[in-house]
């Protein structure tokens, strides 16, 4: 289990920094590659009680982006896209509500995140989605704080797992692929903050849950993520026992037909010997 | 007068002809049968065959599952609230296998991975198991695993013992628990090393729809972990 904060997966991902892109992608050219690589990124909205619309430059991407709501993953071209997220209707003139230049590295999956901070505050973030091999039989489960609600543990069948998460910070894990069902409390109590919910861990998949919304507003809440694919074929097929097929036909049985033919060839002797002496 | 005992009746040396004839034939027979069983030599049984369908999409890469679209960015605004995929067309587990022409009959069991990371296989030889992180027999795609043990310690052989039998063409049949089932041809049977087996493609989620039967296979070496090999059995969809 390791929990990783944001910045590690920023750096590693999406370097913020508010500056002044336009909205044409930059391309990351690599020294070696003039070809554009592409990226996969996903959206979600978890900002509670604020439909907006997201504008990378002067280009409206979504409008009426409404909370809870995580748009399909999209393939973008590497580089760097300034995204502002206004109230509905004020952009892309208005003060936008977030603003974050975000660069979308070659190759990464990555959630884009438009969250509450600890204390309440409208913040963007982007968290790199584990996408490497999940062990046969296994589910990746990955946990991701975006609420204003302090830190907490996150329970399954009442055991936590994944203890003390803050936001923005991210925990993972990989467990036995099932339905596990699951609850997030306050950190170190028994004082359920949202659940329980029953999460379908898909073998070789990553589902990644996010606690999102408000503990002063009591609308906190969990939203799914699921990326699949990931699967390992098992190690082997240990379908073998004692030897006895790999002796081809078993011993007992060659001689078994040994003895029959032997006790055939003698009967079929003895009476036809027995009819010549009687001719 | 002393009748003499070895004069018989003509009817009954006829039978006796027939009978030493009948027994002669019998003991060339077992004679060859014999031959042929010891001369064939062990462990090698009949030979592979066929070519496996493996064409796999590049599921490897686990961000197919966006669509490739062209930039300029667009995103969908109001997508499903989860983007998993959606399950299988036709989620129903299956029950029994059978092989009509060699009389193999076994019920399935739902089977897992076990702590090695190794696939469970039923203790019992009599019972085979469906690798259940496998396609259900009858998904659209991915090749549907059934393994089974060829034979185990005080119960015998098992019951995919009777894969070193299989011939090109032969029925397989998957019943499922809906009643219904899905019947298949063998296409291919390979002998595979147990180290390569993972990387055989046997456990491809993608592609063309296929059952594969999996079991071991000689040589037996006691001190080098028993059975070096996996017998692996295609069979593609029968169109009926």
């Amino acid at each position: 289990m390791t929990a990783r904060t944001a910045g590690a997966a920023l750096a590693t991902g999406v370097a913020v920094a508010l500056s002044v892109t336009a909205g044409a992608p930059a391309f990351a050219q690599s020294q070696s590659q003039a070809e554009v690589e592409q990226a996969t990124v996903s959206v979600l909205h978890a900002v509670p009680g604020l439909t907006v619309d997201v504008f990378a430059g002067d280009k409206e991407l979504l409008p009426d982006f409404k909370p809870g709501t995580l748009t399909d993953p999209l393939k973008l071209d590497a580089g760097s896209y300034d995204i502002k997220v206004f109230k509905d209707g004020e952009g892309p003139k208005g003060t936008p509500a977030i603003q974050k230049t975000v660069e979308v590295p070659a190759g990464a999956n990555a959630t884009l995140v438009a969250h509450l901070t600890a204390d309440g505050k409208p913040t963007l973030d982007a968290f790199v989605n584990d996408t490497s091999k999940v062990p046969a039989g296994k589910a990746r489960l990955t946990v991701r704080h975006v609420a204003a609600a302090p830190a907490v543990d996150v329970r399954a069948g009442g055991t936590p797992v994944f203890k003390g998460l803050e936001n923005p910070k991210e925990a993972e894990a990989e467990v036995a692929a099932g339905t596990v069902n699951a609850d997030v409390v306050l950190a170190g109590t028994d004082t359920v903050a949202i659940g329980p919910a029953k999460l379908d861990l898909a073998e070789g998949s990553n589902t990644i849950v996010y606690a999102w919304g408000s503990a002063a507003d009591k609308n906190l809440a969990l939203k799914t993520q699921t990326i699949t694919g990931m699967h390992s074929a098992p190690g082997g097929v240990p379908a073998g026992g004692t030897g006895q097929a790999a002796s081809g036909t078993s011993d007992a049985a060659l001689g078994a037909l040994a003895a029959g033919a032997v006790l055939a060839l003698g009967a079929g002797g003895y009476l036809l010997r027995r009819r010549d002496d009687a001719a | 007068m002393p009748e003499r005992p070895t004069v018989m009746s003509p009817q009954r040396t006829g039978h006796r002809t027939i009978l030493g004839v009948a027994a002669l034939l019998v003991g060339a027979v077992l004679c060859g049968v014999f031959a042929f069983v010891a001369l064939r030599g062990h462990p090698t049984r009949a030979a592979d065959f066929g070519t496996v369908p493996t064409t796999e999409p590049s599921s490897s890469d686990p961000t197919r599952a966006a669509p490739a679209r062209d930039s300029p960015p667009s995103w969908p605004s109001t997508a499903p609230a989860d983007s998993g995929p959606s399950g299988p067309a036709d989620p129903s587990p299956p029950e029994e296998l059978s092989v009509p022409r060699l009389g193999l009959r076994a019920p399935v069991d739902p089977v897992g991975v076990d702590d090695d990371g190794l696939t469970e296989v039923p203790p019992d030889p009599d019972r085979v198991g469906w690798y259940r992180f496998s396609p259900e027999p009858g998904s659209p795609e991915g090749s549907s695993v059934v393994v089974g043990h060829v034979d185990a310690e005080g119960r015998g052989l098992g019951v995919l013992n009777g894969l070193n039998e299989v011939r090109r063409g032969d029925r397989v049949v998957i019943a499922r628990r809906d009643g219904s089932a899905v019947a298949y041809r063998v296409v291919a049977r390979r002998t595979v090393g147990k180290e390569d087996l993972a990387g055989s493609g046997a456990f491809r989620r993608g592609g063309p729809p296929v059952l594969t039967l999996i079991t071991c296979a000689g040589p037996y070496l006691p001190d080098n972990g028993g059975y070096q090999n996996n017998l692996v059995v295609t069979a593609v969809e029968a169109s009926e």
